[in-house]
């Protein structure tokens, strides 16, 4: 592990590194019309990004494919989105849902 | 900018703020875990503003990798934010040039389904919202990992591994109102994700991830298409 020092660069080097990568897009594309294909395309974006996310996150274990019951993900995903639909809710999404994956388990080890 | 504005996107700002406990309790665990100065943990937040990012960099670091890898790392996983950039960029064309910077620096995962959310209630002067709401957000996110960071010295082990699934849970949580029935965004859904699963097999996973949403984002626009 770095001294302090080196980390707080390494801080300050990776999050210039990853400003570019924001500003460089929406500078370029704030000056761009984009035909409605285009328009299509991006309002999809978020749903597509977010979804590419979720999917890994459930199915993905050290990059590769794997899942087993005992993980409770998949119960964890439907409580989160069983909650999503009932209160409308993030916070409650955001506890729940994990509560739900700690309680399966800590039940299924009793 | 409107008082109304600035509420509603302090609200905003708030509740996803306050979900984000569970992640940045698992952050404070991987900063604790990493040997990093709780202080620089919370400066972390504040600069690079990347949840994910941020919690592959801290394990890195811990890992001893070396600065080239960790910015190939985090650039990688915050590619997504040149997709996100694009959705927000009409918004940003609306508002004043020099405020460019503070847009770019502002814009995150959650700000795009925030954004959409907003713009489907009709509201008016979404570029302002857009703002604001990242704003907060950058100080929410910064707040709570403050939180995160003294919480994880209390957790027991035992609820670690449910704490990290906050993360997944949340992201379900925005994408639930986006998919009302099957159409454009449900198969947005499906084959971005199932595409981001199956091309593992051929490419890193956050390529896989970025190829998944391209493609997903295009199949969701082309049923739109068809059915307008």
């Amino acid at each position: 592990m770095e001294s302090q020092l080196t980390v707080l660069v390494i801080i300050v080097a990776l999050s210039a590194v990853n400003y570019l990568l924001r500003l460089l897009p929406l500078t370029l594309l704030s000056h761009w019309k984009a035909p409605r294909a285009a328009e299509a395309w991006f309002r999809q974006i978020p749903l597509a990004v977010l979804s590419a996310i979720v999917f890994q996150q459930l199915f993905l274990k050290g990059g590769s494919f794997s899942w087993r019951w005992e993980d409770y993900t998949l119960l964890g995903a439907a409580a989160a989105a069983a909650i999503m639909a009932l209160t409308r809710n993030l916070f409650l999404v955001a506890f729940g849902a994990p509560a739900v994956v700690f309680l399966v388990g800590w039940l299924a080890r009793l | 900018m409107e008082r109304g504005i600035v509420l509603r996107a302090a609200k905003d700002a708030t509740v996803l703020s306050l979900s984000l406990i569970p992640i940045a309790t698992t952050y404070g665990l991987l900063v604790r875990e990493a040997g990093i100065h709780p202080l620089l943990g919370v400066l972390f937040s504040l600069l690079l503003f990347a949840g994910s990012a941020q919690l592959v960099a801290v394990s890195l670091m811990a890992a001893g990798a070396g600065f080239v890898e960790l910015a190939l790392a985090t650039v990688l996983i915050d590619m997504r934010f040149v997709l996100m950039a694009g959705y927000v960029a009409p918004y940003v064309n609306m508002a004043r040039r020099r405020l460019l910077p503070l847009y770019a620096y502002s814009v995150s995962t959650f700000t795009p389904p925030l954004l959409s959310a907003y713009i489907r209630e009709g509201r008016p002067t979404p570029d302002r919202y857009l703002l604001a709401l990242g704003l907060a957000i950058v100080l929410g996110w910064t707040a709570v990992s403050a939180v995160g960071l003294v919480v994880a010295t209390q957790i027991p082990p035992s609820l670690e591994t449910a704490a990290r699934f906050a993360f997944p849970a949340l992201l379900i949580g925005l994408i639930f109102p986006m998919v009302r029935r099957v159409g454009p965004g449900l198969t947005a859904v499906m084959v971005a994700g199932l595409l981001s699963l199956s091309l593992v097999a051929v490419m890193p996973a956050q390529w896989a991830m970025l190829v998944g949403a391209v493609v997903g984002a295009a199949a969701g626009a082309a049923w739109e298409w068809k059915a307008s």
